[in-house]
């Protein structure tokens, strides 16, 4: 009985020792990841007063509307250019800024400054140098005579434009990973490695790549995640347009449930993109996984 | 074969010397050990010598040739690390072979290499396992591995044992020792534990802040010491030493213990003096291994001269010897006795020394004073017995 006793009271404690984050985990993350699911089923939109339930009508609409695949279409481009760019980028950039010799600090420095800013000023930026006639990027492109392009109002511009900016704003983060990467990996094994006369680019496939997928794989998930979870740039430059050319799915989302007012179909989006999300970091995750040395 | 020589060769970081013109030619086949402690330069000498380092001044000959601009690579030598370096991702086999993947040596040399090196460690059987799954010790086996299919004349290793617990060390002492002779290589090795320095060396280098204090077979370093600093740091327990002046009064010489309240007097005559050319009033160090202080028999008639009598501070009974300490004036002495000593803190015991044994040295300098002539004979007959 009294060991029973005393297993309640460490039991007790636990649960008590958690409560704090576990109430605010349920209220403001389960809670509403639990509603959005049942709304997902439900027709709440401005044409009815009360939402009610419809089945999978919802996800029905979503297969036969034409902007939700195009806003797919275009969060697949955006992410197959953000993330293998973004990432190979920070890799390079440790390498070099891990290297330097002198002005190390101002290397990291200049490299990591683009993550610090928010990303509504880096928007304002950007917007300066994409603008027409008299931005940044046309004063350059008028040396090559091309300065009458329109980079943010022409539909097959804008994705580049978009990409190349998150690119910009995104590799330094990630190289903060692989400076730690880097970090982690003795010394020892590259004097052993120059010991037996391996070229440069021999020690970085076999020895610091390699060595470095740990983090390659944290920063993918993460530029992955994030290719679906900006939106803020989308607010200040071009709202989605021209005819959704940039729109991605969570700025759709967005406009579905507070432009459109229409709360259900905003719900059954947000499912799908949850997978999706899921989906790709359990390959990832799962898949992948097993082929990595973890130390 | 190749022989290493090293001519006056320096270190030098922004104004600081680490390396002072260390010179010594390493012949072929020679087991040649650098030792001192932690921050004397023994690591930078040995990392200067593979070329992992630049060589500030003085000129490194590797088979007769200048390799100062040489790359490692291309120097012909392997090197065993002190955390052994192995690829933590690769195979055992991946990280054996790694360097002949490197320099293209052909896949069927690659494996008749691996067979040989792996049956002479006896790791056959861990070749597809990742370091992980291994043992302090059977990663300095593959270690070593990949010093053997490297198949380079010269081999290196910077303190490979301090990452092993006594035992292993022990063991792994001799298999590397054995391994050096079997294959005939070059071996330059460094620590700091003068046991393997002592046990593994054809010749031993003592170095000190970056300056040799001397270079010669253990055993000629371990019996005549140079100076201070190598009679305190080879043996254990080290050499107990005290202040002393010299005199010299006509018939009789020897010292006067300085430290001690009764500055007992000890005549010394053979070998030191005159003939070394020590003045009357010198001060001195003098020094005394512990084996050389032997218990006197209660009833044995004592030689004054070449006794102390002494009080027991101390005693560390290891089973096959028994550690006596005791105080000479206010230094802290040891005496180490072959057996079990049921010694008591405070009892008297008389403790008696050979004259041959003595040593001394320069109280300023700390340079060896004299070595006497008959001692050397006396110790190469008795090793032949």
């Amino acid at each position: 009985m009294g060991e029973l006793r005393a297993k309640w009271k460490v039991n007790v404690y636990a649960w008590l020792l958690l409560l704090p984050s576990l109430i605010f985990l349920l209220l403001f993350t389960f809670y509403p990841v639990w509603q959005t699911v049942i709304l997902s089923f439900h027709q709440a939109d401005l044409g009815s007063p009360e939402p009610f339930f419809n089945g999978i009508d919802n996800y029905k609409q979503m297969l036969e509307d034409d902007v939700f695949w195009k806003v797919l279409t275009n969060n697949l481009w955006f992410a197959l250019g953000t993330v293998p760019t973004s990432v190979a980028l920070a890799l390079g950039m440790a390498l070099f800024a891990n290297k330097a010799l002198r002005g190390k600090g101002f290397i990291r420095t200049a490299y990591f400054y683009p993550t610090v800013v928010p990303m509504i000023a880096v928007a304002n930026i950007w917007l300066f140098i994409y603008t027409p006639e008299y931005g940044a990027l046309s004063h350059v492109m008028d040396w090559f005579g091309k300065g009458d392009m329109n980079w943010l109002g022409d539909q097959s511009n804008v994705m580049w434009a978009m990409i190349f900016m998150v690119i910009w704003k995104e590799a330094g983060y990630f190289m903060i990973f692989y400076l730690a990467g880097l970090q982690n990996i003795s010394q020892e094994l590259y004097e052993s490695a120059a010991m037996e006369g391996a070229s440069a680019w021999t020690v970085f496939r076999r020895v610091t790549f390699p060595l470095l997928m740990p983090t390659t794989m944290f920063v993918s998930i993460i530029a992955f995640t994030n290719s679906f979870k900006l939106v803020d740039h989308l607010v200040i430059m071009t709202k989605g347009g021209p005819d959704n050319a940039s729109n991605l799915l969570l700025y759709y989302i967005y406009e579905t449930a507070f432009s459109f007012w229409d709360q259900g179909m905003a719900s059954a989006l947000t499912i799908v993109m949850v997978v999706l999300l899921l989906a790709v970091a359990a390959v990832q995750f799962f898949g992948l996984d097993k082929k990595i040395h973890y130390n | 074969m190749a022989e290493v020589e090293l001519r006056r060769i320096s270190k030098m970081y922004e104004r600081q010397q680490v390396v002072n013109e260390v010179s010594a030619i390493i012949a072929p086949g020679e087991f040649f050990v650098l030792v001192g402690p932690s921050g004397c330069g023994k690591s930078t000498t040995l990392r200067m010598i593979a070329g992992l380092e630049e060589i500030s001044a003085g000129e490194l000959l590797i088979g007769g040739k200048r390799v100062n601009e040489v790359p490692p690579s291309g120097r012909n030598i392997s090197m065993v690390f002190q955390n052994y370096a192995l690829y933590p991702h690769l195979t055992v086999k991946d990280n054996i072979l790694f360097g002949l993947q490197v320099r293209k040596v052909s896949k069927q040399d690659q494996v008749k290499r691996l067979e040989h090196a792996a049956e002479m460690l006896g790791i056959a059987a861990l070749l597809n396992r990742k370091p992980k799954e291994l043992s302090g010790g059977q990663r300095q086996r593959v270690a070593l591995g990949r010093a053997i299919v490297s198949q380079h004349p010269i081999c290196l290793m910077d303190e490979p044992l301090s990452n092993l617990d006594a035992k292993l060390r022990g063991h792994m002492r001799t298999e590397i020792r054995q391994l050096q002779q079997e294959l005939g290589i070059t071996m330059i090795y460094v620590t700091h534990d003068q046991v393997e320095a002592m046990t593994m060396g054809d010749r031993m280098m003592v170095l000190r802040d970056g300056e040799v204090q001397q270079v010669g077979r253990p055993l000629d370093v371990y019996n005549h010491p140079a100076n201070l600093f190598v009679a305190e740091f080879t043996g254990a327990p080290p050499m107990n030493t005290t202040q002393a002046v010299w005199r010299s009064n006509g018939a009789q010489s020897g010292v006067e213990l300085s430290d001690d309240p009764s500055r007992r007097f000890l005549p010394l005559a053979l070998g030191f003096g005159p003939q070394a050319g020590i003045k009357d009033g010198t001060p001195v160090v003098l020094g005394l291994r512990p084996e050389a202080l032997q218990p006197l028999e209660p009833g044995a008639v004592a030689d004054e001269s070449r006794s102390l009598l002494v009080s027991v501070q101390g005693v560390e009974i290891l089973g096959s010897e028994t550690i006596v300490e005791f105080k000479l004036g206010d230094k802290l002495w040891k005496a180490k006795w072959n057996g079990q000593w049921p010694c008591r803190r405070g009892d008297l015991v008389r403790v008696g020394f050979a004259l041959e044994h003595v040593s001394l040295f320069d109280s300023q300098s700390g340079k060896n004073l004299a070595i006497t002539a008959g001692r050397e004979k006396g110790e190469i007959l008795r090793c032949v017995q």
